[in-house]
């Protein structure tokens, strides 16, 4: 089942400087289905974050659609805007965007705490939440007193908290060495067989690798489709980047040309 | 050579673009630079000796004089270390990109031999321009037939020229010590440095407590009429509670509202107590340097009102010109240093003001991408901005009112025995105060609100890099 529809989706950001602006976004379209887990790949500069900030209703496209449970963002009031993100879209940053006057608890609090959820609830959803992503003895430091991948799993966990349909990531390991990256990347996966849908956006091989299915992003328009079907992770680690030459000698091609 | 012409080059486009902390302390430089002028010009005026009274009045505006240049040092060293402080970034990234020592401590003294020459030559010039507002007050007031004549004595310039270039020279000291002190890579965390949460200082609460009670206690019972002593002891306890409470009790009080769960988790509480604790950790110094002046304005201020009203005309009267000369030169005293502390306050407050319009930006987009309409948000920020604002002048009026008396018993002196005129004096100057404060709050919010949407703008392009 369809989960989130996104129907030729433009994006031009208008800049004072140049006259026609830039178009980040070329009629994208594509479909992510419940429970799936997808990555976005594209170099930087490829349209990735205006995509994911327009899935998120963070911002407007200049034509299109986006579907989210059969809801057309694009059609949302304003003013209901903030609630809907709230309930039903979960975000994930590259620089985590912890505050960090607040707790680690009050950290992952903060949505429900908007939603006028009371205490004893909150505090129930927490526990097993953080308990899963090993921060459970962390809730009462504040974010400076963690390490990067330790924000992170704050992060997933404020994401989550509100149970989205959806978890969007932006780049979520770019910030990240290796090994908190890899550990952030198998907790998409357990998240992923435990149900949640998640999109991901990212210029890592590895980190596109752990997903069922990769998409291609280049100049604004999806290039490519992968799927992992009956393959391993390895497996889908070279032919993303088999993918990936193939899209950059093309583009020579079309220099040459 | 080329060393020589880069320098002063990068000073004045490092000046340009910190123009936002730069400016305000120029300004503040010059109106202080200004207003001590004014105070020598009065006081080294040569019609001054043909005044009734003049050795007495010469001798007020002495100490007066005296008090305005510490006050004024610790204005102006205040305003420098918020400016180093901002600055940190900067320097630590010269540094880094190969500037080294030597290079920034030339940067540093370019600028300051820049800012001295505006704000001081800027200054003495605003200063005797105003001086003739001044005279014709002063002759207005004054019992004398011979009123003081407009002129520019060298002596006060020379005098007030050279107390701004030593305050201005130690504070330049000051920050090459913290330059050599400090490794470039400390430089360039500089401002996030910390940002810890507080422990909760129960003994300095406590402390602060004690020193309020006991300052109070001798205003109520003590005549300060036999010992002038006790008038200056309450105040120095009054301030030190005021530190202590703004610092450490503040903290230990939001503290324990944060740990009532049902209470702080709802949405607006819950904001307004982070946003508060955040606050006062770091700017209890700034709010409590605020009502301590704030304080000290008010009390000189509606003291200086109550004598002048009230005993002038009984000088008057008595025909006693060596009484109203006296009682003029207060009326002055009181308006230099409470216009030199409203400087101090104002000042103060837009730093605060500008410091926290960062940490809202960041707080802004943080707070939108969890959920939070752009709408709300603004609320928010709005209406928290205030509590941290009101305190102080809150705090200020309950000093003032519990000092009335003390100043009460020194106006019984003076022969205004009416305690109901003393208070109304007192709650007249207190209501302007508050305009005033409320003025110059709803100025700097403005610059604060600019702040909050440039630096939100500037995220949006950054994440979107
Ligand atoms: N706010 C903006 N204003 C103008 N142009 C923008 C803005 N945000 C992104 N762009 C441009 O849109 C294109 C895609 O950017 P982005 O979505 O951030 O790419 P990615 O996240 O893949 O690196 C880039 O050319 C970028 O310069
Ligand atoms: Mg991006």
């Amino acid at each position: 089942m369809a989960l989130l529809e996104v129907r030729n989706v433009s994006k031009v950001y208008k800049t004072r400087s140049m006259g026609q602006g830039v178009e980040a976004l070329r009629n994208v379209s594509c479909i992510v289905n419940q429970g799936e887990f997808v990555a976005i790949m594209g170099e930087s500069g490829s349209g990735k974050t205006t995509l994911l900030n327009i899935l998120a209703a963070l911002d407007k496209p200049s034509s299109g659609q986006v579907l989210l449970q059969r809801q057309d963002l694009t059609r949302v009031r304003e003013r209901h805007l903030a609630t809907f993100r709230r309930e039903h879209i979960g975000f994930v940053f590259q620089d985590f965007n912890l505050l960090d006057e607040l707790t680690v608890r009050d950290n992952i609090f903060l949505p429900l705490v908007l939603s006028g959820t009371p205490h004893e609830e909150m505090e129930r959803r927490m526990q097993p939440l953080v308990q899963s992503l090993g921060i459970g003895q962390l809730v009462d430091q504040f974010p400076y007193e963690l390490s990067g991948g330790q924000k992170q799993r704050v992060a997933v966990a404020r994401a989550l908290i509100t149970r989205p349909a959806i978890l969007l990531a932006d780049e979520p390991t770019g910030a990240l060495d290796s090994h908190a990256s890899q550990s952030l990347l198998s907790i998409f996966q357990n998240l992923n067989a435990r149900g949640q849908t998640i999109l991901m956006v990212t210029h890592s091989v590895q980190a596109a690798s752990h997903a069922e299915r990769v998409l291609f992003l280049k100049d604004g328009r999806f290039r490519r489709q992968l799927r992992r079907g009956e393959h391993s992770r390895e497996e889908l680690y070279r032919a993303i980047s088999r993918v990936l030459e193939k899209l950059a000698t093309r583009d020579q091609g079309d220099a040459r040309a | 050579m080329r060393r020589r012409i880069l320098c002063p080059r990068l000073a004045v486009r490092s000046m340009r673009a910190n123009a936002r902390f730069y400016l305000p302390y120029l300004v503040a430089c010059a109106a202080v630079v200004a207003l001590h002028y004014d105070i020598q010009f009065l006081n080294m005026n040569s019609g001054m000796e043909q005044l009734p009274g003049s050795s007495s009045v010469s001798g007020l505006l002495g100490v007066v004089v005296l008090a305005y240049d510490v006050f004024s040092a610790l204005i102006i060293s205040y305003a420098n270390d918020f400016l180093m402080k901002r600055r940190q970034r900067e320097l630590g990234l010269y540094s880094i990109l190969g500037m080294d020592r030597r290079h920034i401590r030339r940067l540093l003294r370019c600028e300051t031999v820049y800012a001295s020459t505006i704000s001081i030559s800027g200054g003495v010039l605003l200063g005797i321009a105003q001086s003739g507002g001044f005279l014709l007050l002063f002759n207005s007031l004054m019992p004398s037939d011979i009123p003081l004549d407009f002129e520019v004595p060298e002596i006060a310039v020379v005098y007030t020229v050279f107390v701004y270039v030593v305050v201005l020279a130690i504070n330049l000291l000051r920050n090459l010590a913290r330059v050599s002190l400090t490794r470039p890579i400390e430089l360039i965390r500089g401002t996030d440095a910390g940002d810890r949460e507080p422990r909760t200082r129960w003994f300095t609460a406590i402390v602060g407590l004690l020193a309020l009670t006991c300052g109070y206690l001798i205003s109520f019972t003590a005549n300060p009429v036999q010992d002038i002593m006790l008038f200056l002891a309450a105040a120095l306890l009054v301030i030190v509670a005021t530190y202590c409470l703004f610092s450490a009790g503040s903290v230990a009080l939001l503290k324990k509202l944060r740990s009532n769960k049902a209470y702080y988790y709802q949405p607006r509480h819950f904001f307004t107590v982070s946003g508060m604790l955040h606050r006062m950790r770091r700017n209890a110094a700034g709010l409590a340097t605020i009502c301590a002046f704030s304080t000290m304005a008010l009390v000189m201020t509606s003291t200086t009102l109550c004598m002048y009203l009230g005993a002038g005309p009984a000088a008057l009267q008595t025909g006693d010109s060596d009484l109203r000369s006296v009682m003029c030169a207060y009326f002055f005293a009181g308006l230099f240093l409470s216009a030199l502390f409203l400087m101090g306050s104002t000042l103060v407050l837009y730093y605060k003001q500008v410091s926290e319009g960062y940490e809202d930006a960041r707080g802004f987009a943080v707070m939108q991408q969890v959920g939070m309409s752009a709408e709300e948000v603004w609320d928010t920020i709005r209406s928290q901005a205030p509590l941290a604002f009101l305190p102080p002048l809150a705090m200020a009026a309950c000093h003032t009112l519990a000092a009335l008396p003390l100043t009460s018993k020194i106006l019984m002196v003076l022969g205004i025995t009416d305690f109901w005129f003393v208070l109304s004096c007192c709650m007249a100057t207190l209501l302007v105060y508050a305009v005033i404060y409320f003025l110059i709050y709803r100025l700097t919010s403005r610059e604060r609100y600019r702040m909050v949407l440039d630096r939100t703008s500037e995220r949006w392009v950054h994440a979107n890099e």
